[in-house]
This record gives C-alpha cells, sequence and structure tokens, in this order.
C-alpha cells in the first residue's frame, strides 16, 4: 500500500496540548476581537477596546497563573506541541512581564482616546498581537517558534512605530525600525538555517529543537560543527539588534525618538524583555557547556566572550551617549541602552554557572530585572507623555525647565522613576542591579569566568556612577531652573493616573518588598528551565 | 521573645507625624496639634515603660529578665540576598531598654514644653511633624535589630536634624546651619556604611553573615509565622581573637578597621574631633530641638553606636585608644570653648560636645555601661539646662546673648530654680545627677588597663571638669545674678559700649559674625538695642535685617523699654520641674557601692552589665580582682570569671558581690571622688567670685573664636573643594568636557542637516553599515574561535 507521506507525519504522536499555549490563544482571541469591535463600533464607545484587551490581559495572566500553580505540582507538561512549547518558570515569568508592559501600555494609550484623533482600536489590537509574539518568543523551545513570535512582534511594532501617520518623525521612525529590523531578521534567520545544518547527523537531518541542539554538541554527532559558530554569531547579531546591545543599537534613539511616546514605552520594555528571553532561552540552554565535549566548550567560550564585550559596550555607550543628550526620549532610549547592558551581566551569569539551582536565580535576577525596567520605564514615558502634550511635542529638555514646582506630582513621580532607573536603594531599581550583579559574582560562577564576572560588575557600577549624571539632570533642571515662559501642568486623565499609580507602587513595592517576586520567579529551581 | 506592642512605640510618632502633616497643616489648631504631637509621644513613652519595667507575657521585664533576654518585634525581612539579611525589626534588650525610656520620656517632656515655645508659630504643624518624625527616626535607630536598619534610624535623625536646624527657612544662617550638620555628618556616615559592610565580611569569613545585634531564634512575625533563624553578629565576633595593638591594625581590614570606620560615623553624629564643627552652628534651630536633639537624644546615637558594638571595640584596643584620646581632647577643646562664648545657647552647645567627649573617653578605656549612665544623665541635665535656656529665652522675648541678661533669678523663678539643679549636676556636686556618671568616667579611666596612659586621660578629664563648672557658673551669674542689662541695654550706658565693643570684634571675625546673629527666631538685630552709637560698627548685620525690621516693625524681639522679664507658662516650667526632679535624683541609679557606703550598689550597671562587652584582657585582671570593685569582669558566656559568674547568676548584692569591692578599691575610688568634688567646688568658687565681680569680662580672644577651628577647615578644605569644583568640575569637565561634546554634535548634526533638510540626525544607511560592521566582527571573532 502506497503510504501518503502527509500519514506518515500523522503517525508522530501529536502532543497537542492546548492548555499549554492557553495564554497565547487568549491574547490572540482578544486581538481578534479588538479588530471586530473596532470595526462596528460607534466612535464614542472606542473606550471598548482597550477594556476588551486589558480583558483579554487580564485572561492570559490568570491562565498564565494557574499555569504556574501547576508547575509547583510538578504534574504537569514540561513541553507540548513536539518540543515547540515548553512550559517552565522562566517562560511563565516572561509571560508575566509582558502581559505586564501591554496592561500598562494600554492604559496609557487611553489618553489617545481623549486628547488625540489617533485610531485607539486599531492600536490595541496590533498590541495584543505584539504581545502573543512576545509570548511565543518567550514560550518556544524550537528556533522556528521563536523567529515565528520574533516576526509576529515586529511587524505589528514597525506599525505601531509609525503609527502618527501625519506626523513625519513617526514615519521616518517606522520606515528606519523597518529597514534596519528586517536586515537582523535576516541575520537571525540565517543563523538558524546554519545551525539547522551543522547540527545534522549521519543518520538524521537538522534539528531547530534547542534542546536537541545541546544534546548533539554535547554527544558530538553534529556532521559539520563548524558550521555551528557562524550560526551562534549570526543568532547573536539577531537577538542583539532586537535587545540593543552596541554596536547594533544604532536604531534605537531615532526610532524611539520618532515614535509615538506610548509606542516607545512598549518597545523599551516589552520587546526588549522578549528578546532577553528568546536569547537566554536559546543559548543559555541551546548552548551550554558540556565538560565532556570539545565542541561545547569551544562554542560556549566564545558565546560567552562575545557577549562580554557586548555588554561592556553597551553598558558604556548607552551612558555615554545619554550624557549628551538634550531630548529626553533620546535620553531614555541611550539608558535604555545602558539597562540593557546591565541585564546582559545576568544574563552571562547564567550561561557560566553551572549549578542548575544557582543559573535559575541568575536567570530570575534577569526576569525580574526586566520587571522592574518595565515598571519604571513605562512610569517614566508616560510622564513624557503627558509633558509632552498633544502630538508628541515638547520633549527636549527645556521643556522640562522648572516645572518642578508647577507640577509638583508629576515631578516629584518623575524624579521618582528617574533616581529608580539610576539605582537608588528602596527602589525597584536597585534591587534589580543588585540581583543581576549578586549573580554574577556568586561563588557558583565557574572559576574561569570570576576575574571576567567581576569586571563585568566592575564596569556595571562604573556605569551606574555615570548615569548618574543624566538622570539627576533631568531632576535638577525641574526643580532647579528658572522657566521663564509660561506653563501650564497637563491635564491627567484617569487611566494615566491609574498607571503612574501603578508604576509607582510598583517601583516601591519591588524596591521594597521585592523577596516574594523574585521568589515566584525562581520557584521550583530543579524542575524547570531544562527542556529535557 | 515576641511581642509586637514594641512596634507600637515606633509607629506612634510616625502615625502622629503623618497626622499633623496631612491634617494638622489644614486644622491649624494649635491645641489639636500639639495633643497629637504628645499623646503619639505618650504613647510610645507608655509602652516603653510597661515593656522596660514589667513582666509582659511571663518573660520577665525588658531590663530584668534572668538571664538577660530581649523583647523582639520582627516585622519583615527587608531584603535578602545571598548570605546577607537584613530584617525590619525591632528589639529592646537592656541597652535599647534604658535608651528607649529616657529617650521618649526626655521626648515627651521636651513637646510639651514645645508647645508653649513654639506658640503662636506660623507653621506649628510642621514643627511636629518633623519633631514626631525625628522621635520615629531615633527609636528606630535605638530599637532596630541589626545594623542596617539602625543605619536607618541614623540618617533619618540626620535628614530631621537639618529640618529642623534649618526650620527658620527664611534666615540664611539657619540654611547655612542645617546644611553644615548635613554635610559633616555625611563624612561620618561613609564611615558607619563601610564599617556596617566590614562588619558583614568579617562575619561572613568567620562562616555566620550576619550583620544582627541579637540572635533571633523562635520569634513569630506579625502574621503569626515562624522568622528563620538569625545569628548575632557580635556573638560571632566575641568568639574572635583581639586585634594586636598596633597602627597597622587600623588598615589591616580586620575588626579594628571595623571598629574605628564606625567610630568616623561617630564622631560626625556624636560630634567629635574632627567633626564637631557643626553642632554648635545647629544651635540656629529652635531650643526644643536643640535640648531633644543635640543634647539629649541624637548626639549620643554614636554612644549608643559604640556601646552596642562593644563586642567589637573590645577586640580593637588601638581604636579604644583613639576613642578615648579623641573623646578626652573633645572634652577639653569644648569646654575652654564653652569659657568664652556669649550666646547662652552657644555655651550649652559646647558644653554638649564636651560631655559627648566625656562619653567617648568613658567607651574608649571600655567604661561602656559607665559612658550609658552619663548619657541618661546628661540628657537629664542638659535637657533641663537647654529647655531652661529657652524658657529664658522666651521670657527676654528671644534675646539670647548673656551679656544683655543679669539679675533674671527675681523675674523667673522657677526657671532659676529648675536651672540651678543642672548647673550643679553638671559642676558634679555630690547627689546631683551629673556627678555620679561623670565621677564614674574618671575613676574608670583612672584604673583603665585597656591603655598606658588612663593617668594623662583622668588628669584632662579632671581639668576638663574644673572648666566645666567655671563656664556653667559664668552662665548662671550672666543670666541670674548681678545687675539686670537688658534695662541699661536701652537706658544706654555701660552695656552700649560692651555691645559696641563686641561687635566691633564681630565684624573682624566673620564667622562670629555670622552666628551671633544665630538667635532664635527671625528678625532680631543685635543693635536694636544699643541704638544708633552702633549702628555704625554692625552695619553689615544690619543690613540684612533692616528689611525684616520693615515689614514686622510690629513684632519686636528683645525686651522693649521698660518691659521686664516674665516666667514663661506652665506648659514650660512643668518639663523643667520634672527634669529638674530628675536631675536630682535621676544619678542615684548608677550610684556606685563605694561613694554609696555601701547603700546603693550601682544597679545601672548591673542591669546593663549582661549585655555589653568586656575586654578579653580583662579576665586575667578579674582573678586578682582589680577592676572588680564595680563588679564589672567578665560576664557573657564565653568569658566568665569565676568571682562574676556569681552575680551573672542574679545575686548582684550577695556576699560574693559585696566580697568584690576591695578595701583598697573603695579606698581609691573615695579619694578620687574627693578630688573631683572639692575640684568642682573651686571650679564653681572660681567662677563665682570671678564673674560676680566682671559678668562681661573679655574673654580670650582665642577662645571666643573658637580656636579659629571653622576658618582652618574653611581654608584648608571647604575653599579647595570649592575651587576644585569651580575650576575642575564645572570649568573643565562640564563646560569643556560635555558641553563641548554635546555642543561638538550639535554642529555637525547641524552642518549635516544643511544638505538635506532632516527631522533627525541619522541615516539608515550608515546605521546598517554599523551593524554591518559589528555583525563582522562578530563573525570574525567566532570564525577565530573556531580556529584555535
Amino acid at each position: 500500500m502506497l503510504i501518503n507521506p502527509i500519514f506518515a507525519l500523522q503517525a508522530l504522536p501529536v502532543d497537542v496540548n492546548f492548555a499549554s499555549i492557553a495564554p497565547e490563544l487568549i491574547v490572540i482571541i482578544a486581538g481578534v476581537l479588538v479588530m471586530l469591535v473596532d470595526a462596528f463600533a460607534a466612535p464614542k464607545q472606542r473606550w471598548l477596546t482597550g477594556g476588551i484587551s486589558l480583558a483579554g490581559i487580564v485572561a492570559a495572566g490568570v491562565a498564565c497563573v494557574l499555569m504556574w500553580n501547576d508547575a509547583g505540582t510538578g504534574g504537569v507538561v514540561t513541553s507540548s506541541f513536539n518540543g515547540m512549547i515548553v512550559v517552565d518558570q522562566m517562560r511563565l515569568s516572561f509571560t508575566f512581564v509582558f502581559l505586564i508592559v501591554s496592561a500598562l501600555t494600554i492604559l496609557m494609550s487611553m489618553l489617545w482616546v481623549e486628547r488625540e484623533a489617533l485610531p485607539a482600536g486599531e492600536f490595541h489590537s496590533l498590541l495584543m498581537f505584539a504581545t502573543a509574539g512576545m509570548m511565543l518568543m518567550a514560550s518556544g523551545g524550537d528556533l522556528v517558534i521563536i523567529f515565528l513570535g520574533l516576526e509576529v512582534l515586529s511587524i505589528a511594532t514597525y506599525v505601531m512605530a509609525g503609527f502618527r501617520r501625519n506626523d513625519l518623525r513617526s514615519n521616518e521612525s517606522a520606515l528606519k525600525y523597518f529597514i534596519l529590523g528586517a536586515f537582523s531578521s535576516a541575520f537571525l534567520l540565517y543563523g538558524i538555517a546554519l545551525t539547522y545544518g551543522a547540527t545534522s547527523t549521519a543518520l538524521e537531518g537538522g534539528t531547530t529543537n534547542i534542546a536537541v541542539i545541546a544534546d548533539r554538541i554535547a554527544a558530538g554527532t553534529a556532521i559539520y560543527p563548524q558550521l555551528l559558530f557562524a550560526g551562534a554569531a549570526l543568532m547573536i547579531i539577531g537577538f542583539g539588534f532586537k535587545i540593543a546591545t552596541a554596536p547594533f543599537h544604532v536604531w534605537t534613539p531615532d526610532v524611539y525618538e520618532g515614535a509615538p511616546t506610548v509606542v516607545t514605552a512598549f518597545m523599551a520594555a516589552g520587546p526588549k524583555a522578549a528578546g532577553f528571553a528568546a536569547f537566554m532561552r536559546v543559548f543559555v540552554f541551546g548552548f551550554p557547556l558540556v565538560a565532556t565535549s570539545a565542541l561545547s566548550i569551544q562554542v560556549h567560550a566564545a558565546w560567552i566572550n562575545a557577549l562580554v564585550v557586548l555588554a561592556i559596550l553597551t553598558m558604556t555607550i548607552g551612558n555615554t551617549a545619554a550624557l549628551v543628550q538634550k531630548n529626553v526620549k533620546r535620553m531614555l532610549a541611550y539608558s535604555s541602552i545602558a539597562h540593557a547592558g546591565y541585564a546582559l551581566v545576568g544574563f552571562i551569569a547564567a550561561g557560566v554557572t553551572l549549578d542548575i539551582t544557582k543559573q535559575n536565580d541568575a536567570i530570575a535576577g534577569v526576569v525580574f530585572y526586566m520587571l522592574t525596567y518595565a515598571v519604571m520605564n513605562l512610569g517614566a514615558f508616560a510622564i513624557v507623555m503627558l509633558i509632552a502634550r498633544g502630538g508628541d511635542r515638547r520633549t527636549e529638555l527645556e521643556d522640562y525647565t522648572g516645572i518642578g514646582f508647577k507640577a509638583p506630582a508629576l515631578a516629584f513621580a518623575l524624579s521618582l522613576f528617574l533616581l529608580s532607573l539610576l539605582g537608588v536603594p528602596l527602589t525597584a531599581g536597585f534591587i534589580g542591579k543588585v540581583v543581576v550583579f549578586r549573580s554574577a559574582l556568586d561563588p557558583a560562577v565557574m572559576n574561569d569566568y570570576r576575574n571576567v564576572m567581576t569586571l563585568l560588575v566592575v564596569v556595571g557600577v562604573i556605569n551606574t556612577a555615570i548615569s548618574a549624571y543624566y538622570y539627576l539632570g533631568l531632576i535638577v533642571v525641574m526643580f532647579f531652573r528658572e522657566r521663564t515662559t509660561e506653563w501650564r501642568a497637563p491635564r491627567v486623565p484617569a487611566s494615566v493616573a491609574v498607571t503612574l499609580i501603578l508604576t509607582l507602587a510598583g517601583v516601591l513595592y519591588l524596591g521594597v518588598f521585592p523577596g516574594k517576586v523574585i521568589d515566584a520567579f525562581r520557584r521550583n529551581a530543579i524542575n524547570v528551565s531544562r527542556l529535557r | 521573645m515576641t511581642n509586637h506592642w514594641l512596634s507600637l512605640i515606633v509607629a506612634a510618632p510616625l502615625i502622629g507625624a503623618v497626622i499633623n502633616w496631612l491634617v494638622g497643616r489644614r486644622v491649624r489648631s494649635e491645641a489639636f496639634i500639639g495633643f497629637v504631637a504628645c499623646a503619639s509621644i505618650g504613647v510610645s513613652t507608655v509602652i516603653a515603660f510597661i515593656l522596660a519595667f514589667t513582666d509582659n507575657n511571663g518573660a520577665g521585664a525588658a531590663l530584668f529578665s534572668e538571664p538577660a533576654r530581649p523583647v523582639m518585634s520582627h516585622l519583615w525581612t527587608w531584603m535578602e540576598v545571598g548570605n546577607f539579611r537584613a530584617d525590619v525589626g525591632f528589639a529592646m534588650d537592656r541597652l535599647s531598654g534604658i535608651y528607649v525610656c529616657f529617650v521618649t520620656f526626655v521626648g515627651l517632656l521636651i513637646h510639651i514644653f514645645a508647645t508653649g515655645y513654639m506658640h503662636g508659630d506660623k507653621s506649628y504643624y510642621r514643627f511636629f511633624a518633623y519633631l514626631n518624625l525625628f522621635m520615629f527616626m531615633m527609636l528606630t535607630l535605638v530599637l532596630g535589630d541589626n545594623l542596617l536598619l539602625m543605619f536607618v534610624g541614623w540618617e533619618g535623625v540626620g535628614l530631621c536634624s537639618y529640618l529642623l536646624i534649618g526650620y527658620y527657612v527664611d534666615r540664611k544662617e539657619a540654611g547655612d546651619a542645617a546644611k553644615k550638620a548635613f554635610i559633616a555628618n555625611r563624612v561620618g556616615d561613609w564611615g558607619v556604611i563601610l564599617g556596617i559592610m566590614f562588619v558583614f565580611f568579617i562575619t561572613a569569613a568567620a562562616g555566620a553573615p550576619s550583620i544582627s545585634f541579637f540572635e533571633k531564634t523562635d520569634l513569630t512575625n506579625l502574621v503569626g509565622n515562624q522568622v528563620p533563624a538569625m545569628t548575632n553578629a557580635f556573638a560571632t565576633i566575641a568568639t574572635m581573637a583581639v586585634d594586636p595593638f598596633t597602627i597597622n591594625a587600623l588598615i589591616a581590614g580586620g575588626l579594628t578597621s571595623a571598629a574605628i570606620l564606625l567610630f568616623i560615623g561617630a564622631t560626625g553624629k556624636s560630634a567629635q574631633i574632627p567633626l564637631f564643627v557643626w553642632l554648635p552652628d545647629a544651635m540656629a534651630g529652635p531650643t526644643p530641638v536643640s535640648a531633644l536633639i543635640h543634647a539629649a537624644t541624637m548626639v549620643t546615637a554614636g554612644v549608643y553606636m559604640i556601646v552596642r558594638c562593644s563586642e567589637l571595640y573590645v577586640r580593637a584596643p588601638t581604636a579604644m585608644a583613639i576613642i578615648a584620646v579623641i573623646g578626652a581632647a573633645t572634652a577639653l577643646l569644648a569646654a575652654t570653648i564653652g569659657l568664652a562664648q556669649n550666646d547662652i545657647k552657644k555655651v550649652l552647645a559646647y558644653s554638649t560636645v564636651s560631655q559627648l567627649g566625656y562619653m567617648m573617653l568613658a567607651c574608649g578605656v571600655g567604661a561602656f555601661s559607665a559612658a550609658i549612665f552619663h548619657v541618661m544623665t546628661h540628657a537629664f541635665f542638659k535637657a533641663l539646662l537647654f529647655l531652661g535656656s529657652g524658657s529664658v529665652i522666651h521670657g527676654m522675648h528671644h534675646e539670647q546673648d548673656m551679656r544683655r541678661m543679669g539679675g533674671l533669678k527675681k523675674y523667673m523663678p522657677i526657671t532659676f530654680a529648675t536651672m540651678l539643679t543642672g548647673w550643679l549636676a553638671i559642676s558634679g556636686i555630690p547627689i546631683f545627677a551629673g556627678f555620679w556618671s561623670k565621677d564614674e568616667i574618671l575613676y574608670k579611666t583612672f584604673s583603665t588597663q585597656s591603655n598606658s596612659f588612663g593617668l594623662i586621660l583622668w588628669f584632662v578629664g579632671l581639668c576638663t571638669a574644673v572648666i566645666t563648672a567655671i563656664y556653667m557658673t559664668r552662665l548662671m551669674v550672666m543670666t541670674f545674678w548681678g545687675t539686670e542689662r537688658f534695662a541699661e541695654a536701652h537706658a544706654g550706658g555701660q552695656g552700649d559700649e560692651a555691645h559696641a565693643q563686641a561687635f566691633a570684634d564681630k565684624k573682624t571675625t566673620a564667622h562670629d559674625a555670622q552666628t551671633a546673629t544665630i538667635d532664635d527666631r527671625q528678625h532680631h538685630s543685635p543693635d536694636e538695642h544699643v541704638g544708633a552709637a552702633t549702628s555704625h560698627a554692625s552695619h553689615q548685620v544690619h543690613a540684612v535685617h533692616d528689611e525684616h525690621d520693615d515689614e514686622d516693625a510690629h513684632e519686636h524681639h528683645g525686651l522693649a523699654h521698660g518691659q521686664k522679664p516674665h516666667e514663661s507658662p506652665l506648659v514650660m516650667t512643668l518639663p523643667l520641674i520634672i527634669l529638674a526632679v530628675l536631675s536630682v535624683f535621676g544619678g542615684l541609679l548608677g550610684a556606685p557601692y563605694a561613694l554609696s557606703l555601701g547603700a546603693i550598689d550601682n544597679p545601672f550597671h548591673h542591669t546593663l552589665e549582661p549585655v555589653i562587652a568586656h575586654e578579653p584582657n580583662f579576665v586575667g585582671g578579674a582573678a586578682n580582682g582589680a577592676d572588680d570593685a564595680h563588679g564589672s569582669p567578665a560576664t557573657t558566656e564565653t568569658h566568665s570569671a569565676p568571682v562574676s559568674a556569681n552575680e551573672h547568676e542574679g545575686v548582684p548584692h550577695g556576699e560574693g558581690a559585696t566580697a568584690a569591692h576591695t578595701p583598697e578599691e573603695i579606698f581609691t575610688e573615695r579619694v578620687l571622688a574627693g578630688v573631683s568634688i572639692l575640684l568642682a567646688a573651686f571650679g564653681i568658687g572660681l567662677g563665682w567670685t570671678y564673674f560676680q565681680r566682671r559678668p562681661l569680662a573679655q574673654m580670650p580672644r582665642l577662645l571666643e573664636n573658637k580656636y579659629y577651628v571653622d576658618e582652618i577647615y574653611d581654608a584648608t578644605i571647604i575653599e579647595p573643594i570649592k575651587d576644585g569644583s569651580r575650576v575642575g568640575l564645572w570649568r573643565i569637565l562640564d563646560v569643556g568636557v560635555i558641553d563641548g561634546i554635546v555642543n561638538g554634535v550639535g554642529t555637525v548634526a547641524r552642518e549635516a542637516g544643511n544638505g538635506a533638510r532632516q527631522l533627525q540626525p541619522g541615516f539608515v544607511r550608515s546605521y546598517a553599515a554599523i551593524i554591518l560592521l559589528g555583525a563582522l566582527l562578530v563573525i570574525g571573532y567566532f570564525a577565530a574561535a573556531l580556529a584555535r
């Protein structure tokens, strides 16, 4: 009997498990729903789309929490769809961060409904798709899923960056982002292809499954190991672009400055965290160190060293460039680059820590860092958005001159966010830095990398000191400079007020009681994060 | 044992502060604000005394439980990073119990006093919100169960001190003084935070990382969950060897380094050489603030920290020696300056610095309980003296130059009588509180074995005691006896000449001119009373105040012509009376066996004993009874000696303890006490006879100008820093480098923009090129890694 190849495929165990992608499904369905509602809703009901999106996010959050609790019992799948999707603490923690970012972004965007004639419905559906993309990047156990997630995210973000269709800056930003993003996606895809080729063995074809990649490297059965180096290098470039490490950061300032402030806030917090999720998944778990395999040792050393250099460059370039910015959005863009550098330190620490518990602590540290960064960054951008007024026109440093005592609440809130970005104790930013740097200095770090990690932390601390100049500089401008022109405090709509309250509470809560969240992120350290 | 009422001691003042800040500012009723402020402290006081003195939970009072067990309240774990853990938790053991009792009680009295003193102030609510906030921070400092939480309180009281010194926001001197205090304290705080880090490293190296003061076992938090166990950092340190007595130990990174770093903090907070300069200027704050913060409580925080860390200090003999020397030097230096000041609060400020020097001296010679005892008695009599001076200033309508007082005892009998007890107490007249504590310090210094120059230190302490008696007598005589110079000042005559002379002097010394005008209220200009004859001499000062005088001509300070000083209202005199009683009898708590003829055997000392350390090298001494007169030998578990073991088991007045007082010891102590009584009497007599005749005698210029310490600091430290900042940081770095880069970038961007109008400076193609370049580098690196 002639066997149709399709039937042959069906003979494989199907391993469908919709429960394991419930959060993604919910968010996508919400996105589709928003499109439909937006098409039929009367102009006065435009706030509806935001409500639906928020409801979707809350539902996804509930699903996420349920999976979280299940993960604790051990009676849950750790992967599904034949390894395409993984369920582990790292994925769930990152998902949690993405959902928070999206929820806050939606709240911020409600300002458009009130103040500007922008099609908020479209924006919300795009945002939901972007969120789904981010979540897929975190949940993908396979390079293909990660790439798909990245593209879903990127395409939605390109459109969002150009959302002010009548604003040249916004258009320019979108176009730049699109061209350079496509450029870097090509690197990533090529890297995936090469990795696939490199991992083929004498008996089987190549693989894109991260766990299998690691197995084949360790077993030494790959027949084209040389290609692996090229593949890893290209993937570093692709991911490096997404998380804006120097020298692949060059797009960031222009795009962040030109994009609508809400989108900038989202891009700095969400996609960056998603990039970290995928980047860590691929490298920490796909290219781990296995002492018995010479190839593994070589590849591991190569990507670690490359990342060390990138991290140092990223921190230093981000901070020094931020020093000289005169535009607040641009300054925050460079600050976001610098923060990616700090987070990279934790990432590298995860890579050079062999003890699984400690490695999970390091990963949890990076996730926590992303959470703290998201909260304080979104808060800061929310105020930048308010002060910028309609059309995001007033974002220059001089627009902030002397507003401290004219809008004390806003100015104090912004000061708090800036202090948190700087890393002052009792704020989230401080604990984030502590957690990341701590895992870099943990005794569990491999001996060979002790000095390197110390160096990274020293560079990080010096950079933090440098960053004080521009963060405090803005505070000084707000409070200690006289304003000559007329200025009135912007009205704070309810949705933005909620955003600010949430982010302020978050900054203080994470800064004072970080324990619970960190523990949740690193819970069940033994049975998670390993795909096998 | 867990008792969460403890946390309410700390929380109550915070609640009071919040209510006054949020509600009080709207209500604007002095009665409401004063009630909230006093009631919140009252709550703290009551709980503090209940926990300290009564048997709660059947586990014994905090001060008397045997064996000594602290009352603890763990709220939450503040941060936990690796093996580092800091809790937000409070603990009241014997040391903090004593501290909390007098802090809350004296604090309460001062709050009550302040409701009268600040009457009519336009931001009454702000004052009491700050004052309550200060109490919150101070109690956090004292009750915090680990070094880091103590440091939170430490910084917090510094902040409140800053806010309250600068309370009169419209006066530049107040702002300057506040900044000076804040900056001087920052210098010290650098030491504290490093010291905490050292303690953590040292204990971590010993395998029990901790910064906690207490062992935490068997505790429950607020919701009843078990608290993870925590070791006591200082119990770990107590098992370590004593550092060698060398200078090198200071920088060796061991116990001595930690000890000296913490002491640097103490020199800031407790106003020791070299950081004492802020405290006299801090008198720019309202007088109750001076009494509460800058005499009774905050400034003794350094002493508290050293005693709290005594296990560390007894193992760092080099640090101990330095503390003793600095303490003695500060005591003498400040006392001599105090001799020549004319501002009543300045005299008391220098007196405070001097007394703090005594406490440090006691710490430095290992007499920790004597130090704490002096802290307590000092809190009584110095708060009394400050409040008394406040009452005088109030009665004199905000005049604080003693040269314009005199003869006040007729007008302010209660203030006079109460200050009389304070005067006798600080001078060291027997029965009064100051005598017992000061004498104990001198005796311990004399008989110290922790360094070989105890005799010199004792002599310095003795000289200081004489000078103290002299300057306090001068203060009393100038204020309360003699002719009524406040009247003369208006009538012209001798007073005018003196003032003209005085202010002409001030013109020549910039610092004095600034500080001399720091009186308690705005709008007071010295020459107001002096008339045109002197205005040419003080026109600088005058110019500053002219506009205020014009605005508020009706608000007159100092006494108007024919006006008489008046006694203060009851809310102000009542605290004075209570403090006076304490100044008289409070010292009996710590009366030693020898001096009380065996009637009292220093209960204060025995109470404190189980929680403070004893020098390990004293263990040998205990065998021959060398230091046993006070039952001071080792009683910690690790160092218990046979003789003292008796006492430790709770029979301090039994045969064993009495036997410890050898006849020679008793004799020595009595002789020394006799010497100091004679010298105190001599000092008072000298001051009395001299200043009764010449109350306005010109004191040595060097002393009046405080040894030019401010000028020296200005010239050697402050000006160079200012110049460095102006030239190095501002002109070169900021203007040159940073602005240069900014402007350079701007120029390039402008140039680039001339060709093609563009909105942002970047070109996509150049960005792509940079990315490509980076990509090539990464790929090249990987290729190289492959080739290796």
